[in-house]
């Protein structure tokens, strides 16, 4: 996320330049990023300016916040994906529970057909803080991996508490991702690689709210061959935006 | 990154680690064998753990496996003894004299979460009372209160307390009063072991405690350790505050220096 954030942390990157240069110490060489204006005021102010923002930027790919249209606040779900590929844009974040609506196919079913159709992945976000928070979401995640099995649906910031479950979606459901801010568990990534391969799951930082280091540091010691650990740091999430279809 | 595994000279130590299942999710990996091929993957000379099984449902059965598991891996492996504040006082003390006459027992773990017990109740006195006399530490998830944590400290004040999770769900912004209670207490320290890591938080922790004051723990078998070393590999931190937290501050702590000598020398 790039943007002024409501609780700032000590030192945290909000510019595309501050964001760069933490990167650069990290070792990161590409991030797909939202604004905080979209998460936090106005999706459609916030996804403006996040594109001014990273104009020029080859290493920050843009990600759009996205709500359902049915209340006006949006294009319909045609024209959205026809701007977001217009503009470049080929990733979509929802935040269901911050954002009041519901991503059930009957609440939201328009716009994922849309996106969908485009192939533009959509990364989910629950707000979660802690693994031991109730399982949010994850039903609705199912009903939308069911209803359209060609949209790339990648759930963020699931902890350790999923592994009882988890496994039944990702086997059924070929497009179905974690990303790994917050999957920390002892030996968690070679465990999920042994059982469903290394394509399932993407890197990613929860940065600037959280600790980039962690997840890195998760990656580097999990003892995953060279393959494997590539396709989580990079591989796996350009394949997804390099498998958009143009408008 | 300032610091490399391979460069911190003082040996690595986790103050706060498990074995063991746990009921509410899987722990994939949950005994000793594998937890000290983790260990070596991430160059951790040692770590301290409790059991799960004492935490939750059997404090005397877990204790147990604890010294079965200090016996197979000796200089490796320190441990917590669990104290279940609902155990009569005369059974807790006797349990204490002989599981803390292992060589490799390092402390205490008090857990008021899991045992649904204030840190204040009479079951934790007889446990308090003994880590004073004979002052040992005591690490603790729940304390009830920052002016509970005060006068605990202070009466038993030969006790070490170390408050688990303490440095690690602060988010490096907001007032934090336990914070203050390490800081002002000298028998006081937090542990950064913890799932959730704010942006800057450690730094900010190091500037307001100073680095003798933090001991480092991952949680492992719960989580891995990788993500919780490179957290304070990547601080930016000094040299010397790295090694402190990683390791000396534990061993100065816990008590682990002749322990760790003698198993280098076998």
């Amino acid at each position: 996320m790039i943007g002024p954030s409501r609780t700032p942390q000590p030192g945290a990157p909000e510019s595309v330049s501050d964001l760069l240069v933490e990167m650069d110490r990290l070792g990161i060489a590409e991030a797909l990023v939202y604004h905080s204006v979209a998460r936090w005021y106005s999706p459609t102010d916030g996804n403006a300016a996040l594109l001014q923002e990273l104009k020029g930027n080859p290493r920050l790919h843009p990600c759009w916040v996205v709500v359902p249209h049915h209340a006006g606040e949006m294009p319909s779900p045609a024209d959205l994906v026809k701007q977001m590929l217009d503009a470049g844009v080929r990733a979509a974040r929802v935040f269901p529970e911050e954002h009041f609506f519901f991503l059930e196919p009957w609440c939201f079913g328009e716009t994922l057909a849309a996106l969908a159709e485009a192939r533009i992945p959509l990364l989910v976000d629950w707000g979660k803080r802690h693994w031991s928070e109730a399982l949010r979401g994850w039903p609705a995640i199912q009903q939308v991996c069911e209803a359209f099995p060609q949209l790339p649906v990648i759930v963020v910031r699931e902890g350790i508490a999923v592994d009882r479950f988890v496994g039944a979606l990702i086997a059924r459901h070929q497009k179905l991702f974690l990303e790994t801010s917050y999957y920390m568990g002892h030996r968690a990534l070679e465990t999920f690689v042994g059982r469903f391969g290394a394509e399932r799951l993407l890197f990613g930082t929860g940065m600037p709210l959280y600790d980039p280091s962690e997840p890195i540091g998760m990656l580097l010691t999990s003892g995953l061959n060279g393959d494997a650990a590539r396709s989580i740091a990079g591989g796996n999430l350009r394949r997804l935006l390099n498998a958009v279809r143009p408008s | 990154m300032k610091s490399k595994p391979s460069e911190i000279e003082h040996p690595i130590v986790d103050s706060h680690a498990h074995l063991g299942a746990w009921g509410r999710f899987r722990i994939p990996y949950p005994d000793d064998e594998i937890m000290i091929q983790t260990l070596d993957r991430c160059g951790i000379a040692a770590a301290c753990v409790s059991h799960n099984l004492a935490l939750g449902v059997d404090w005397r059965a877990g204790n147990q496996r604890t010294l079965a598991a200090l016996d197979r891996n000796p200089g490796r492996l320190a441990g917590y003894f669990v104290v279940s504040p609902h155990a009569p006082a005369a059974q807790i003390e006797s349990e204490l004299n002989h599981f803390l006459s292992h060589p490799g027992m390092c402390g205490l773990k008090f857990h008021t979460d899991l045992h649904a017990y204030p840190f204040s109740g009479p079951g934790y006195e007889p446990a308090l009372e003994y880590a004073h006399s004979h002052r040992l530490p005591i690490l603790t998830h729940g304390w009830e209160s920052p002016q509970t944590l005060e006068r605990t400290a202070s009466r038993f004040s030969e006790a070490r307390i170390i408050l688990a999770h303490a440095g690690a769900v602060w988010n490096g912004r907001d007032e934090d009063p336990n914070l203050r209670v390490a800081k002002e207490m000298p028998n006081v320290w937090v542990d950064i072991c913890g799932s959730v890591a704010y942006f800057g938080a450690l730094p900010r922790l190091v500037d307001l405690l100073g680095p003798k004051k933090i001991l480092w723990g991952t949680d492992c078998t719960w989580f891995d350790p990788g993500p919780a070393l490179m957290r304070v590999l990547a601080a930016g931190l000094s040299h010397a505050e790295t090694s402190m937290i990683l390791g000396e501050n534990a061993v100065a702590v816990l008590g682990l220096a002749a322990w760790l000598q003698r198993a280098a020398s076998e």
